[in-house]
């Protein structure tokens, strides 16, 4: 009876210390961030072209208008015409949408393999987490986008696997980044408290160890979709992900890499539509770091 | 320090060990029968017999990566399947050109990285560092294919300054070697802006004050340095990481290095070729990562030769 | 003897969330030459932002809002950056309290200290080189041509101050500000550093300011003494006089949490609470809420500094009508 009186100050502390109050304030910061709301509102917009892109394009993506071929941007055509008479601004709505997919697709790759292999290391440890980390270690001794390539050359080139690609070389980073964090979390205390009275493993990884690596986990999901829609439009750039007629971004910009003597319009704008995009992901990544992860920030 | 050095090697040849495993099995990954990927949907029965006999695909799976391995550390990644030619040679013959856009991208990158730097940190929260923050997320957000596409646009193809993507000489360098080095730049500019907002909060800065030192000499002979050690590391890092970066970029300038070679030898499911790159992309990644370490321990007199401790 | 550094009415704020703080408020000293004058006080009292503010050392957020620092005569204040680069190291010469980290890890001790030399004085290198070696020897290192080749780090605390010592001696200042110059080193270390600037202020006719919070220190090194508490001079007066018949009440205090060999083993008294932070400061005497003799006028108003005979004035009521024999 006596033993449990004393344990109960620790399960006090154990709430106390429990993430809900980190994360109102943690919201709270957000909603002051000026930053961060022009970026979350800015992608949100982005969000509602993907989805309603059918309604805003003024032409159907794959439309082909002969009569104006290799058009510079008029009044018909906002952003121009490509090689075979289509519409540049429908073609990059489109995209939107193939974008968002794909990186949000990607990102739910890395996210849970990621996650679930970072838990582990940090949860467990001993010869798994040293296992798993050396593996992690080799992949990440090659650049992401050398790591995509390969996978892309096993699995063939498509837009699907090009996604997959990109979502698999990125597991490493993201899996390390969430195992030190865990870590951290692990090693404060509070986690051992809750294990010292009786409380079974998965309960500890759900209530304790989840909550508190959200911060982390929002920040840098933020952060790997800005390196998913980059990778992926690399991997298409170069011809190995989104195959023609696809309007995504980066086919369209390497169709439009053969006519930059004559069509400046083709390479210029979804060039722009990628920056812009990523741009606004980083900064709310950066955004988020500030709030979430301070200790790492820039 | 030698105990050190040793050490770093150790791990590292593990690390080529692991990627050596990961790039024989790039091979088995194939779904369906690797064989008939390689030579096509019109490929005779013999011929794939042929080609699996060859690659050896009939054995156990541990007789073939110690036959890989075997021949590996002898020097021979194989036979490309397209030209006939070893492996290695080809690789030999593009790595170079690569290495030139890499290094060249890399002085870029410092250049533009530690003077960015510096100038943020000296007008810290100013309006100068807040460009140079917005800078760096945009280095970061740009796709590096773009900016060499736009910078092809302006500079050769609007003004003619360059010629458009054909030799390899010093004139063809110059664009790639900005696009790559402006992307690599954001990283190396963070780091000195923080570094040296850091240093310059130091006791030793207020000393070289006190010591009625000009601004300059507190600048750049007492706090760069300080700030360069973590620096360097990180320039180490993206030098491998333009290897990374070379491959896409090669692309835009037909730029005849690895890059090219590997994307190709994807196109034409030339497996020999692209284990082999891989492999070797991993070798000069992971051998430079040791060197940046070596380097390190060097230009930090905290770091004692003998046992590395404090 | 003729004054060599006279600061008067030296106020020096801070930018805070809310407003300035005046961290040093209306310091008035004068330090003669060929003295050595100890600022006292406990740990964030003002001392160091004093010291830092006569050679115009502040972070960016820090500022000298008022007063003057005469150095022979001369307002400093007024003193552009430039210039004051040519007295900094030239004419006064500061260090620091902690050797540890006050010297740049990544530069060679020679270096560290020829580059005073080479700042203020016209000479070739090899000379530089030659003085500095010199130098190390006057404070006292041996294997003086190595250590010059030596990174700070491979020297222990008590040498790495004496490497300070000789950086702020190379030009021959006339006057040295110490800041707390032995409060990271070992005891026995202490007692050599403090014989060690003893010695050299007597070989090179140098003026000290001498910042403690060790009353032995002040003990064994000032002539006169200024005591800060909360920003504010509250007692200046010669060494003797503080040690024997210390006036303010905090000054007694200061005095009585000091170990003492001569007088036995007896506890020790500490002064019950903590310095104010600027922020904190009491609309009296900022030592009221400490004092034991507080009075009523004590939390009211602020007590001017009483001029008490030619050497000594006090900043506290109790002063008031010079009544000598309230303690």
């Amino acid at each position: 009876m006596r033993k449990l009186e004393t344990y109960k100050p620790i399960q006090a502390r154990v709430t106390y210390k429990s993430p809900l109050k980190i994360k109102s304030d943690s919201l709270q910061k957000l909603s002051r961030d000026k930053r961060a709301i022009v970026c979350i509102f800015f992608l949100f917009i982005v969000f509602i072209i993907g989805i309603f892109s059918p309604l805003l394009a003024p032409h159907n993506p794959e439309e082909l208008f002969y009569e104006s071929i290799l058009e510079a941007p008029s009044k018909e055509h906002l952003l121009g015409t490509d090689a075979i008479g289509r519409d540049v601004l429908s073609r990059l709505i489109y995209g939107v949408r193939v974008t968002l997919t794909v990186s949000l697709m990607a990102v739910t790759i890395t996210f849970f393999i990621g996650t679930l292999i970072g838990l582990i290391c940090a949860y467990v440890g001993g010869w798994v987490d040293n296992v798993l980390m050396r593996i992690m270690d080799i992949l990440l001794a090659l650049p992401s986008i050398i790591l995509a390539l390969a996978i892309v050359a096993v699995l063939g080139p498509s837009l699907t696997n090009a996604m997959i690609a990109v979502g698999i070389a990125s597991i490493p980073g993201f899996a390390r980044i969430i195992r030190g964090a865990a870590i951290t979390i692990k090693s404060s205390g509070f986690v051992e408290a809750s294990r010292s009275i009786g409380s079974s493993h998965s309960w500890i990884l759900r209530r304790q160890f989840l909550p508190n690596v959200t911060g982390i986990l929002l920040v840098y999901t933020t952060l790997f979709i800005g390196v998913a829609i980059l990778d992926t439009a690399a991997l298409s750039f170069i011809g190995l992900g989104a195959q023609p007629p696809t309007p995504e971004w980066g086919t369209m910009l390497s169709e439009g890499k053969n006519y930059m003597l004559d069509a400046w319009w083709l390479a210029t704008f979804p060039g722009l539509a990628i920056t812009i995009v990523v741009f606004a992901v980083n900064f709310l990544g950066d955004a988020l770091r500030d709030i979430f992860d301070p200790k790492s920030s820039r | 320090m030698k105990q050190f050095i040793v050490n770093r090697v150790l791990s590292g040849i593990v690390v080529i060990f692991g990627i050596s495993i990961f790039s024989f099995l790039l091979i088995h990954l194939i779904p369906g029968d690797p064989v008939k990927i390689m030579l096509g949907i019109n490929a005779s029965p013999e011929q794939v017999v042929k080609l699996t006999r060859h690659l050896g695909l009939d054995k156990p799976l541990l007789v073939q990566y110690g036959q890989y391995i075997t021949n590996v550390i002898q020097g021979d990644f194989g036979t490309s399947l397209k030209t006939g030619r070893p492996v290695l040679v080809e690789i030999l013959e593009r790595f170079p050109e690569t290495v030139k856009l890499a290094v060249f991208g890399l002085l870029i990158s410092v250049v533009i990285g530690i003077s960015l730097g510096i100038l943020a940190a000296r007008f810290k929260d100013s309006i100068i560092d807040k460009l140079c923050t917005a800078f760096a997320t945009l280095g970061v957000s740009i796709p590096s294919f773009w900016l060499a596409i736009l910078l092809v646009m302006i500079f050769s193809v609007q003004l003619s300054w360059f010629p458009i993507a054909n030799g390899t000489g010093l004139r063809d360098l110059i664009l790639p070697a900005i696009t790559l080095g402006v992307v690599a730049s954001t990283m190396i500019m963070r780091l000195t802006r923080n570094g040296m907002i850091e240093v310059l909060s130091n006791d030793y800065i207020r000393t070289a004050r006190a010591k009625g030192l000009r601004n300059h000499l507190i600048l750049f002979r007492h706090a760069l340095r300080n700030v360069l050690i973590p620096v360097v590391t990180v320039i180490g890092l993206q030098l491998a990481g333009l290897l990374g970066g070379t491959v896409i970029i090669e692309q835009v300038f037909n730029w005849p290095g690895l890059g090219t070679l590997a994307v190709g030898a994807i196109f034409s499911r030339d497996f020999p070729l692209i284990q082999g790159t891989i492999l070797f992309m991993g070798v000069v990644y992971i051998t430079i990562n040791i060197l940046v370490d070596v380097l390190y321990s060097i230009i930090d007199p905290r770091v004692d030769m003998g046992t590395k401790g404090a | 003897m003729p004054n060599i550094l006279v600061v008067k009415g030296l106020t020096t704020q801070f930018e805070g969330e809310k407003g300035p703080i005046t961290v040093v408020d209306q310091i008035d000293f004068k330090v003669k030459k060929g003295e050595v004058l100890g600022l006292v006080g406990e740990s964030g009292c003002g001392k160091s932002v004093t010291s830092l503010s006569i050679l115009q050392l502040l972070d960016k957020n820090g500022k000298i809002s008022g007063g003057e620092v005469f150095y022979n005569n001369v307002n400093l204040v007024s003193k552009s950056e430039k210039e004051m680069r040519g007295i900094r190291g030239k004419e006064i010469s500061m260090i620091f309290q902690d050797p540890m980290t006050s010297l740049n890890p990544v530069l060679i001790i020679g270096k560290q200290i020829g580059e005073v030399i080479e700042e203020h004085e016209k000479v070739s290198g090899t000379v530089v080189k030659q003085k500095v070696v010199e130098l190390l020897k006057l404070v006292g290192i041996p294997r003086a041509e190595e250590i010059y080749y030596e990174y700070p780090h491979r020297l222990s605390g008590g040498m790495k101050q004496r490497v300070m010592i000789a950086m702020a001696i190379a030009c021959n200042p006339a006057m040295l500000i110490a800041d707390e110059p032995t409060t990271a080193l070992d005891v026995t270390i202490q007692a050599q550093i403090l014989d060690l600037l003893r010695s050299l202020k007597d070989e090179l006719d140098m003026s000290i300011l001498l910042i403690t919070h060790d009353l032995g220190v002040v003990a064994e090194m000032c002539d006169r003494v200024v005591v800060m508490y909360a920003g504010q001079v509250v007692e200046t007066t010669d060494t003797r006089t503080l040690l024997r018949k210390p006036r303010h009440p905090y000054t007694v205090g200061l005095i009585q949490s000091t170990p003492h060999q001569s007088k036995g083993e007896r506890r020790l008294k500490s002064i019950i609470g903590q310095v104010p932070t600027p922020d904190q400061f009491l609309q009296g005497c900022r030592f009221a809420d400490r004092c034991p003799k507080a009075m009523d006028i004590c939390h009211s108003t602020i007590p001017p500094l009483f001029e008490l005979d030619g050497q000594t004035s006090c900043r506290c009521w109790l002063y008031d009508d010079k009544k000598e024999e309230v303690i």
